[in-house]
């Protein structure tokens, strides 16, 4: 199994160098790990700081040297919270993804594998979820758990999973149909050993495909939730950053500077997610670049 | 406990799958009589070849033969024990051991993202053949005995590097490096190139004597399994209509469908006049078959007696066994 | 008359390694009351010989020379229009795994009338006429015409596929591999009428397969394919009992022969050359147990050693000795080069 991830990521590696767009989508990743890395060294500024220049409270300033996209109408620097808001939409993405990633392949392995019955009973939880509307259940169970980073992410993972299960069951089961497959029985191999030696390494590809997805998903959901004001107060986030124009209407007064880029950070995270799912063919099939 | 000659000894092995169809609204299973009441008898050593027409049951057979499938009805004698109900996880991992498939595409046969070692280190893994540091010596060895030289150039490729009948042989290294007793070849030529298929046959009928295998091979190609087998059993419809040793079966049919089948088969010798029986030539509906003899639909010689009572296997000459009411 | 004449043609294939000459200066004859089987093992050329005469080739491939007569007419010269409605009309070609090209969203029927309709210009009931009249010939019952194509077995699908071939009274059919898929024993009838049809309708017939006894069964005329080239090419009588070329013997070696239960089958060692940058002398000396040194450095031309009887290879005189040790399983163990 070991050598199976290191071989799919060896060859997410090689595809992407080789898919122009997928490897836009990685360097933008690649960009924003760097950012929340040494966040605290490039923001001027602590995102919750109410800015005092002697004792003038920096209210509502339009950008300048001193701010590079102007301040809110608390006097927080507004750059400052764009790079501090790379934290959270990381977090929550990748974990989110992670879950969704490791749940979904379980079900989606465990479903096509062993069919009748065990893969009846997964396939109706996954209808289920899938009858469940994913940004209001998201909104409730944030509601009822309480407003944290945690629970937002507990609540993506309970739900996006689906899809991917999905659409590994149906990689699975035609997997389950090639003959290295009946020839891993023949050999005596046990059903847990024929899954996890025999048909996983054949899909993963395909779930850390769904992976990448869900990171952009995931990023969006969050913006969504913390814009609606159900997101985590104490964490600045993208979305809370356009709750917070939206609410001290930034929108009627012009203040460009402060609700346009985090909506360009969340659209650059997303479409980085999607364009590295986009190359999803090759990766699919990889003997077409063999040739 | 005596030493068994047979290796394997089938009675009335049956196996039905429920086909669910729809009659005037209703929905209803039915059976698929897939395989229904084979015996017959392996020893140990020999090769007997199963030939007919597609979705006479040859497949299915050679599949209950290694387990795959479970039995319906019947019983299935390995080495003296019966193995038919045998289902505890060990008892059937100890029969995977002694018993092989060779599949028929050997381009789907290996896992792809395997290299030829890995593939090859598989069985040995798992049924604790030879320690760490031995297996790469079995490995090596039984790359050689497949004509596969020099091995160690195989041993890091992955089965897209190879040709076709470099992969056949990496599937049948991996079928025999578990010492098995017992192998089922599906049509393990027809994935092939014209010329390297002798080659591959030569290797199989060569490696199967020397290892004291036996062996059934599934083919619709007689002159193969001629070539291939000591005895031959013909399949129509789920069951044996002829069986007996090739020569006798192939030189001298006596059920019509033999005859018929041997006629078709197609002979390099344009000037070789065969006789030529027309039988008609779609098979009917496995479900739902009439009484009587299986074939009677299609039987040039069918009379009134064939629509009605179903033949018995009577013993023409020395072996050789016919389901059919002219002899 | 030669009803097709093919002279030196060429495919080539552009690769990303470079152009792979798949068919590489192949010359035949046929007129109008023969067949003629093309046999090699896959990858020789066999299906792009084809390809390229009636030019439906893949993107990649072209033409860098050559000639293709059909009726006396250089038909490589024809425009792709010419060429499209010379299709179907006088060369019909029924390519490999035909049977599953039928659409299955329309009935048999609608698609003999389309054809017949558009291309043949007939009206609806001479039509209909001509397609029960060919769906008689190849042994379907007309009212099968009804029918979509997920209805037939694979034997009747090769039927309605050869019949809708002859829907527009073709002079020249090509089949790719007609009776591959299918059971022995409607393989065997399915050749039997495609004999019968083409005496009964006088056309002539190009087979392609990879099967020496099927070809023996259909064919007057074999020629047989090796890495881009014909070997050897002559009535298939003489090459079935008397081949000339080594290849030809290597390939009668690989088949089991049922009515001789005692042939020892014996492989031919090695893999066909690369076409990208092909050997220099014959292709096949690498793989050939009688080849010399000159067979490396220049190519055989085709030779006739006996009337209509062709063989590309340096050994013309001493041919019964060769096919006696070619009999030999040693003769092909050590390969001399």
């Amino acid at each position: 199994m070991k050598e199976a991830i290191k071989n799919a990521l060896i060859q997410s590696y090689k595809f992407l160098i080789n898919d122009k767009f997928a490897l836009t989508g990685a360097v933008i990743y690649l960009v924003f790990i760097i950012i929340a890395l040494v966040a605290p060294y490039i923001a001027p500024y602590d995102p919750h700081e109410m800015v005092k220049v002697g004792s003038e409270y920096m209210f509502n300033k339009p950008p300048s040297q001193d701010f590079l996209l102007g301040t809110t109408n608390m006097g927080r620097d507004i750059f400052s919270q764009l790079i501090y808001g790379v934290r959270p939409a990381l977090v929550v993405g990748f974990t989110a993804a992670f879950f969704v990633m490791v749940a979904g392949t379980l079900v989606g392995l465990f479903s096509g594998y062993y069919g009748g019955t065990t893969d009846s009973i997964l396939m109706r939880i996954t209808d289920v979820a899938f009858g469940i509307p994913f940004t209001p259940f998201v909104i409730i169970l944030v509601g009822f758990l309480g407003p944290s980073i945690w629970n937002i992410v507990l609540a993506m993972a309970l739900l996006l999973w689906r899809d991917t299960a999905r659409v590994i069951r149906s990689q699975v089961l035609t997997v389950r149909e090639r003959s290295f497959v009946e020839a891993a029985r023949v050999s005596g191999a046990s059903d847990l050993r024929i899954i996890f030696v025999y048909i996983a390494p054949n899909i993963l590809p395909l779930s850390f495909l769904y992976g990448s997805l869900a990171v952009g998903w995931a990023i969006l959901t969050e913006a969504s939730v913390s814009f609606l004001g159900f997101g985590d107060p104490d964490v600045i986030s993208w979305g809370y950053m356009l709750n917070d124009a939206y609410v001290s209407q930034a929108l009627s007064r012009g203040a460009y500077h402060w609700f346009v880029p985090p909506g360009i950070f969340i659209m650059l995270a997303v479409m980085a997610g999607f364009y590295i799912g986009r190359g999803s063919e090759e990766i699919l099939h990889p003997q077409l670049k063999e040739y | 406990m005596a030493e068994h000659s047979n290796l394997i000894e089938v009675n009335n092995l049956k196996k039905h799958f429920p086909v669910q169809r729809k009659m005037f609204g209703n929905k209803k299973t039915q059976m698929l009589k897939a395989v229904d009441g084979l015996n017959f008898e392996l020893k140990k050593g020999e090769s007997l070849g199963l030939a007919g027409e597609s979705g006479c049951g040859k497949t299915t057979t050679g599949k209950l033969l290694l387990k795959l499938y479970s039995l319906t009805d019947g019983d299935y004698y390995f080495n003296g024990k019966n193995i038919s109900t045998v289902d505890s996880k060990e008892k059937v991992k100890d029969f995977r051991k002694k018993a092989q498939l060779i599949f028929q595409n050997p381009y789907e046969a290996l896992n792809p993202r395997f290299t030829i070692y890995r593939s090859l280190l598989e069985p040995l893994i798992i049924h604790g053949i030879g320690t760490k540091s031995t297996r790469r010596k079995i490995i090596i060895d039984m790359l050689n005995r497949v004509n596969l030289k020099p091995p160690e150039t195989y041993l890091d490729k992955h089965p897209h590097q190879l040709s076709g009948g470099q992969l056949q042989r990496i599937v049948i290294a991996r079928a025999l490096i578990v010492n098995p007793e017992f192998i089922v070849a599906d049509e393990p030529v027809s994935m092939l190139d014209v010329s390297v298929r002798a080659g591959v046959l030569n290797l199989l009928k060569n490696i199967t004597k020397d290892m004291g295998l036996s062996t059934v091979y599934i083919s619709h190609d007689l002159s193969l399994i001629q070539y291939m087998c000591d005895r031959v059993a013909i399949m129509y419809l789920g069951q044996i209509m002829e069986i007996g040793p090739a020569l006798d079966v192939i030189g001298e049919p006596k059920h019509p469908y033999t005859k018929a089948l041997i006629s078709a088969v197609p002979t390099p010798d344009p000037d070789l006049k065969k006789e030529d029986i027309d039988i008609k030539e779609n098979v009917p509906d496995p479900i739902n078959l009439p009484p009587g003899c299986n074939f009677q639909d299609r039987c040039p010689e069918a009379s009134p007696e064939c629509k009605n009572i179903e033949p018995e296997m009577v013993e023409v000459s020395k072996d050789h066994y016919v389901k059919c009411h002219i002899n | 008359m030669s009803l097709l004449k093919v002279n030196n043609l060429k495919v080539h294939y552009e690769t990303s390694r470079g152009i792979s000459q798949a068919v590489d200066g192949i010359s035949f004859n046929l007129d109008r009351s023969q067949s003629l089987g093309l046999v090699g093992e896959s990858g020789c050329g066999k299906s792009t010989t084809v390809k390229g005469i009636v030019r439906v080739m893949s993107k990649n491939a072209f033409i860098p020379e050559g000639e293709v007569y059909y009726k006396d007419k250089d038909i490589l010269k024809y425009s792709d229009q010419e060429m499209r409605d010379l299709r179907w009309k006088d060369i019909a070609m029924v390519p490999q795994a035909a049977m599953d090209s039928l659409n299955p969203v329309y009935t048999v029927k609608n698609q003999f009338l389309e054809v017949m309709r558009i291309k043949g210009k007939l009206n609806k009931k001479e039509a209909l006429d001509r397609a029960e009249m060919l769906f008689r010939k190849v042994g379907l019952s007309k009212e099968l015409l009804n029918y979509y194509p997920h209805q037939f077995s694979g034997g009747m699908k090769q039927r309605a596929v050869i019949a809708l071939a002859l829907a527009l009274n073709p002079s020249l059919i090509i089949t790719d591999e007609p009776v591959t898929a299918l059971d022995v024993i409607v393989q065997h009838q399915i050749l039997k009428e495609l004999k019968g049809l083409r005496e009964e309708f006088n056309i002539a017939l190009v087979m392609i397969t990879h099967d020496i006894s099927v070809v023996a069964q259909t064919c007057d005329q074999i020629a047989v394919m090796y890495a881009g080239k014909i070997v050897e090419k002559g009535p298939a009588n003489e090459i079935l009992k008397e081949p000339l070329h080594p290849y030809t013997m290597g390939l009668e070696n690989s088949f089991p022969d049922i009515t001789k239960p005692n042939k020892q089958l014996i492989s031919i060692e090695g893999a066909p050359p690369e076409l990208i940058n092909p050997p220099k002398g014959c292709r096949f000396a690498a793989r050939c147990p009688f080849s010399e040194e000159i067979c490396l450095k220049e190519e055989p031309k085709l030779k006739e050693l006996s009337p209509g009887h062709f063989s590309a290879c340096i050994h013309q005189s001493d041919l019964d000795e060769l096919r006696e040790k070619s009999r030999e399983v040693k003769t092909w163990q050590n390969i001399a080069i």
